[in-house]
């Protein structure tokens, strides 16, 4: 691992008894990453931040911050801070007080904490709030004197625990967007974690996918939604989901024949020319097609080539606003199509698709892996 | 606003509980205020009660042997309550640690406070016992004394030892409820102040300590109630000596109710008690409040 990660964590073991929560977990960090670790709800990622946070022991691995070990080091000792689901603030304490906590603890002088208190609450913009207790406080309000507690303090390193998971639909994403800009800002190191991939998607720098203790994949928000490693992360990345389809796939003179069955009988086919057929088995094989619901549009100038047209009947239409949203059964598997918002397609119709194979996925159908 | 038939039910509803709390606890509180102003004693045959303002204030205000046992109360009431709650607080934060046969402990530690006062008192007096008691024995034993000490009956010991045999009968009741409270301190609070730097003092005083205060000051509050009226144990024990060293406010009551058969003099004994415990009470809340407020500090 490089020497200046400011995280990184080598084969890391985490079991509660019999219970393998944490299994060979390898990640590193570099300053100023904004890493998002995303998953199921249960998949460790909770358990995986209190490990690097100190607050429980890890049962085998490393980890390192800025390069030193710290795998048995207090919490106290490893200069980072953390923002928990349920804020934690303290009930007895103002806000104030609340905020400069980690301060008093270390001693630091009353002037100097007031200043730096009051400082980060301008930035907060909860100055009015110093001297109410959490419990006078809205949902929102208590978010960021939780952000508050921890960006006083300028660790080197910050853990986000779901921290919007608690607030409403709109203030979740005024919030999403404030720890955005508080990140571009201040260029902190930041380890986030979230069962929304949604949020994942969009403050990541990079984001670590997890399922039952095991990372699945670990790159770029574009990565990870471009090119999934396994059908887990196809389908769990993205809303509406990645379109998953069984379909019979064999070479055909330097590319590839995808055909997917359909509730009419009449199978669709399609062309890949843009993957090299050596992608695939030498006989024709049974496996998983993965198209984004944007790859399969009215929208699409067809080419021939990287957009090919098919007809399909539409099932369901469900117009949201920006886009209309029409299933499709394609392979026994409901497919979703994005339409364009001011399509005018009824349930039933058939109508004209253009599939944009330039981002197609393949997946092996026993291991779920991509090929 | 509530409505006439809603007014009705309300009555309704509290009626009875008034009725009984009245029967039970404002006739006789009345009552023994008004006898203290009097000079009524026990009589087989009825005999004109007189009103004596204040006299019998007076007299048990400027006896120096009943101001000497408010002082003895006052310093049992505060050392046992106080040794109650170290102790009962220490212990709840052990058995809400994880460890095995937790439970089966947690279940053994109530015993003490299961066994009846005079049960209790009976068991230590024997403990003491300055020939045969298993105190000298093990003291002796381990080399920390050279011979058999008569526990209480000296009046420099007794006092302490009658406190240490009415601590361990209670601070299970505290062991409990402070148990019962630290079960609620959410663990991402703890998790917060220790990532904040907070040790395990500081955890303690600044986060576990305020989340428990309130559970905390109604056990402390009960238990001073009953030890400022403290008793039976003492009586089984010592019964007040010895040469009155153990003698507490509450044996004044007795004595003159049943000693010298003057209700009205030992009306005022139990009102002046009450009254002791009162103000205990109340400087506990005021502290409570302080500590709330000056949290900021
Ligand atoms: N203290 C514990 N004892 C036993 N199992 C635990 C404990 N904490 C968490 N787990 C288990 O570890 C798994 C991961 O939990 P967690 O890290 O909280 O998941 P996440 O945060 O991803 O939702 C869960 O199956 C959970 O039941
Ligand atoms: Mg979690």
């Amino acid at each position: 691992m490089s020497a200046h990660s400011i995280l990184s964590v080598e084969r890391l073991e985490k079991r509660y008894g019999d219970v393998h929560v944490l299994k060979d977990i390898n990640v590193a960090m570099q300053p100023g990453d904004f890493l998002v670790l995303v998953g199921p709800s249960g998949c460790g990622k909770s358990t995986l931040l209190g490990c690097i946070a100190g607050l429980s022991d890890v049962t085998s691995g490393t980890i390192r911050i800025a390069g030193e070990d710290r795998t048995h080091a207090e919490p106290a000792s490893r200069d980072i801070a953390m923002v928990f689901q349920s804020y934690a603030l303290f009930p007895n304490m103002t806000v104030g007080r609340n905020i400069g906590f980690g301060l008093e603890v270390r001693k630091v002088s009353d002037g100097e904490r007031d200043a730096k208190v009051r400082q980060v609450a301008e930035m907060l913009k909860i100055s009015h709030l110093l001297e109410r207790k959490p419990a006078e406080l809205s949902g929102g309000q208590r978010q960021r004197v939780a952000m508050g507690r921890a960006l006083v303090r300028e660790p080197k390193l910050f853990l986000f625990d779901e921290p919007l998971s608690n607030l409403d639909a709109k203030l979740r994403v005024t919030m999403r967007t404030e720890i955005k800009r508080m990140h571009q800002a201040t260029g902190a190191s930041i380890i986030y974690v979230t069962h929304d991939q949604i949020e994942a998607m969009t403050l990541a720098t990079r984001i670590v996918v997890m399922k039952d203790g095991v990372v699945q994949q670990i790159g770029t928000p574009k990565e990870i939604y471009d090119t999934p490693v396994n059908t887990f992360v196809a389908d769990f990345m993205g809303a509406p989901a990645m379109n998953l389809m069984p379909a019979k796939v064999s070479r055909q003179d330097g590319a590839i024949r995808i055909e997917i069955a359909t509730a009419g009988g009449q199978p669709l086919v399609l062309t890949d020319y843009g993957n090299a057929p050596t992608l695939l088995p030498e006989s024709p094989a049974d496996l998983i097609v993965g198209l984004r619901p944007e790859a399969m549009t009215d929208a699409d100038q067809v080419d021939g080539r990287l957009i090919q047209r098919a007809n399909c009947q539409l099932d369901v239409v469900e117009p949201a606003g920006a886009d209309t949203y029409a299933v499709i059964t394609l392979s026994g598997t409901e497919a979703i199509a994005r339409l364009s918002g001011d399509a005018t397609v009824t349930a039933g119709e058939i109508v004209p698709l253009s599939f944009n194979l330039s981002k197609i996925s393949y997946f092996d159908p026993h291991s779920g892996k991509r090929l | 606003m509530l409505g006439r038939r809603q007014i009705r039910e309300k009555w309704m509803l509290l009626v009875p509980a008034m009725a009984v709390l009245g029967v039970i606890t404002l006739v006789p509180l009345v009552n023994t205020l008004w006898l203290s102003f009097t000079d009524a004693r026990i009589t087989a045959i009825v005999t004109p009660v007189k009103l004596i303002g204040l006299e019998n204030y007076v007299y048990a205000l400027t006896d120096p042997d009943f101001q000497e046992a408010l002082w003895r109360t006052l310093y049992f009431t505060v050392v046992s309550v106080g040794l109650e709650v170290a102790l009962g607080i220490s212990i709840a934060l052990l058995l809400n640690q994880e460890f095995r046969g937790r439970t089966l402990l947690r279940a053994l530690i109530i015993l003490p406070w299961a066994v009846p006062t005079i049960v209790n008192a009976v068991a230590w007096r024997l403990i003491y016992h300055p020939d045969y008691g298993a105190l000298n024995s093990l003291l002796f034993q381990l080399g920390f004394i050279s011979s058999y000490q008569s526990w209480i009956g000296s009046t420099q010991l007794a006092l302490n030892m009658v406190i240490l045999a009415d601590v361990w009968k209670n601070f299970p009741l505290v062991v409990y409820v402070a148990l019962a409270a630290l079960q609620t301190v959410p663990g991402e609070l703890l998790k917060a102040a220790a990532i904040e730097g907070a040790g395990p003092w500081k955890r303690f005083r600044a986060i576990t300590l305020p989340w428990i205060a309130g559970p905390l000051l109604v056990v402390i509050v009960l238990r001073t109630i009953e030890a400022f009226r403290v008793f039976d144990i003492v009586y089984v024990m010592t019964g007040g000596g010895p040469a009155d060293s153990t003698k507490t406010a509450s044996f004044y009551v007795y004595q003159e109710y049943f000693n010298y058969l003057r209700s009205g003099s030992g009306a005022s004994y139990a009102v002046l008690v009450a009254g002791i415990s009162a103000v205990l009470i109340l400087a506990y809340y005021a502290a409570a409040r302080r500590q709330d407020q000056g949290s900021r500090a």
